[in-house]
């Protein structure tokens, strides 16, 4: 039998001047687990400040704000749906219980993959302290949607990012993982997200039809309703208790959230009905609509948009439309539809 | 003497006539001896992850040469965007390019598929690292980390008709040509199905040969070997053989073998495969039956 722990990890880790006790707990002293392993804290970064902060101060302490840490994002985008007494129920009985379960500790990204409803792959390099192993960490949380759809695996095409080399790290910055000390609700509100013009200038990119396509679209298109390769993941039923079923398909549609433009859109698996087995009706389910503006990561030069206009223009082979709608979806997704 | 002539004459006719410069398996020393030469390219086909954490010193990594398209599961790139994905990676009509995947055993048939539609693009001299990536850090060779890239080639891609063939094309011939099933024995029965095949067992007539009969252990298996698989199939080299599996990959294998090692000219590979054929109502799949 193999120990978890090896000599020679021991040996080729700085982090193991340290003893398993300083950030384990429990009693080195004692020959019995049953007594060595009282009081063992089985994932001390859970309280980054405390154990991981203790050398890295200040990461541990801009990550406890982070959105990996909160999961805020998953509480305030379904909020809007509820009354007040909804609210303060989904918090204590959905949030706390479920969703919060799922906030990722310093470990479940540098020590070992993140428990995804109960399978993790295990430590990422024996007890190693990895800075990076995106296909094992970034790939577990956002295993259902991102990573498979930037890799291709998901049944289309690999993301150009990705067959140029690029992982999730090239694109996100440390600041993303670990926060930038601001306590956001919402990805979308941070300061120091990717852009494609933070690379790619329109301007001068390509040659002078592109340029002209670029300065057309850009004020009213999104990169992605043009570059997005192929079908990706909508989410029918993920959350419902009935299996996940997933419909893959491209959506362009008025983004939510940014007026104007018409953008890639992603349904999101939340009925009227979902919060229902915990005594949660949502009173203001109308408020928010079934679809989201999203990025899929599966981008591409050239794609049969920016083949033909036509694919847009003639035929609105993506559009949204209202016949299409999720029936007894909410009625704010008839303001999406083009 | 004139018979001697004859007989060389003769043997000059029906010996396999190969465009190619290198065998169509190639192994870790030939690599190991030729990797540095001008004009070869060591293509690393596994995900770009594998591929950062280890790989041969100076190979190119790609992903992306067979994609989900109209409904299908591996289809080849548009002519545009596969030529420019091959140009970057430094490959020309002329290249040697030598296809390694992570392994010569679950992966082999992807190393084929990937293989395949190289020559389809007009590029001869294409092989496979049998065993692929498996067998070179099995041999203790040197490993490099991190994403490498070669200068930018100049390639446009001039497909080979003949390496393909198309659904309607297969229908209107079917009684004409022979078709080589490459799935495993239980799909071609009709015991099971992948999802996205519409129904169980094979098209009426079919040779069945599994594409994972190619390898044993994780190596290709000798010559005479395949050669005599092949042999018990009964499949002339002289009539039309079209080779089909689910989706277009283990096809590959089977062509592979045929065409680049053993000389077959009339054989091409169906890149739809049973997930477009058995949504055609033309097509009645039989079940419980070896012919």
């Amino acid at each position: 039998m193999g120990f978890v722990v090896t000599e020679d990890v021991l040996e080729s880790d700085p982090h193991f001047y340290l003893g398993c006790t300083d950030c384990h707990a429990g009693d080195a002293s004692k020959e019995k687990q049953e007594d060595a392993h009282k009081g063992l804290i089985a994932r001390p970064s859970d309280d980054p400040e405390a154990s991981c902060g203790q050398c890295h101060e200040e990461t541990a302490k801009t990550y406890t704000l982070s959105l990996h840490y909160t999961a805020a994002g998953m509480k305030h985008g379904v909020m809007p749906r509820f009354d007040d007494k909804g609210a303060e129920l989904f918090k204590d009985k959905v949030f706390e219980q479920s969703c919060r379960s799922c906030h990722a500790s310093c470990g479940d990204c540098h020590v070992k993959s993140p428990d995804v409803s109960g399978i993790s792959t295990g430590l990422l390099d024996g007890h190693r302290f990895v800075k990076k192993a995106e296909d094992k960490t970034c790939a577990m949380c956002h295993g259902g949607r991102v990573y498979p759809e930037f890799t291709g695996e998901y049944g289309g095409t690999p993301d150009v990012h990705y067959r140029k080399g690029m992982t999730c790290i090239d694109c996100h910055t440390g600041d993303q993982f670990h926060g930038d000390g601001t306590a956001y609700t919402s990805r979308k509100q941070v300061a120091d997200k990717p852009s494609c013009t933070d690379c790619h200038d329109l301007a001068k990119l390509g040659k002078d039809a592109t340029k002209e396509t670029h300065a057309t679209h850009a004020d009213t298109v999104s990169c992605s309703a043009c570059h997005t390769a192929s079908a990706y993941r909508q989410c029918n039923s993920c959350h419902l208790g009935g299996g996940a079923v997933s419909n893959p398909a491209i959506v362009l549609g008025h983004s939510p959230r940014t007026p104007g433009q018409l953008t890639t859109l992603r349904l999101i698996p939340t009925q009227r009905e979902t919060f229902k087995p915990a005594g949660i009706s949502m009173t203001n389910f109308d408020s928010l609509p079934n679809y989201w503006d999203t990025v899929p990561h599966n981008i591409a030069k050239r794609t049969d948009r920016t083949r033909d206009c036509n694919t847009c223009h003639q035929e609105g082979l993506y559009y949204l439309e209202e016949a299409k709608l999720p029936k007894g979806g909410s009625t704010k997704n008839l303001e999406l539809v083009p | 003497m004139k018979k001697a002539i004859l007989i060389l004459l003769a043997v000059a006719l029906v010996a396999p006539v190969f465009a190619r410069d290198v065998d169509a398996f190639v192994g870790v020393s030939w690599v190991e001896a030729n990797m540095a030469k001008p004009g070869v390219v060591i293509l690393d086909v596994r995900k770009v992850d594998d591929y950062k954490a280890g790989h041969i010193p100076g190979a190119v990594n790609v992903v992306g040469l067979y994609i989900a398209s109209e409904g299908l599961s591996n289809e080849v790139p548009a002519a545009d965007d596969l030529s420019e994905i091959l140009a970057e990676a430094g490959i020309d009509a002329k290249s040697t390019v030598v296809v390694v995947e992570a392994d010569g055993g679950a992966r082999f048939a992807w190393a084929t598929r990937v293989a395949w539609t190289l020559v389809y693009a007009g590029i001869p001299n294409v092989t496979i690292l049998d065993g692929g990536y498996a067998e070179w850090t099995k041999a203790a060779k040197a490993v490099a980390t991190g994403f490498e890239s070669k200068d930018e080639a100049t390639f446009e891609v001039k497909f080979v008709d003949s390496y393909i063939a198309k659904k309607d094309y297969i229908i209107k011939n079917l009684k004409k040509i022979q078709v080589l099933d490459a799935r495993v024995y239980d799909t071609y029965f009709g015991i099971s199905k992948q999802a996205f095949v519409d129904q169980l067992g094979h098209i009426p007539g079919a040779f069945s040969l599994p594409t994972a009969w190619i390898t044993v252990g994780g190596l290709v298996r000798p010559k005479a070997e395949l050669e005599a698989i092949l042999a018990s199939t009964k499949l002339s080299p002289k009539k039309e053989v079209v080779i089909h599996c689910d989706s277009g990959v283990l096809a590959t294998g089977w062509w592979w073998v045929m065409t680049q090692q053993l000389g077959w000219t009339k054989v091409s590979s169906y890149d739809g495969s049973a997930q477009e054929i058995s949504k055609d109502p033309a097509v009645k799949f039989v079940k419980y039956t070896w012919k």
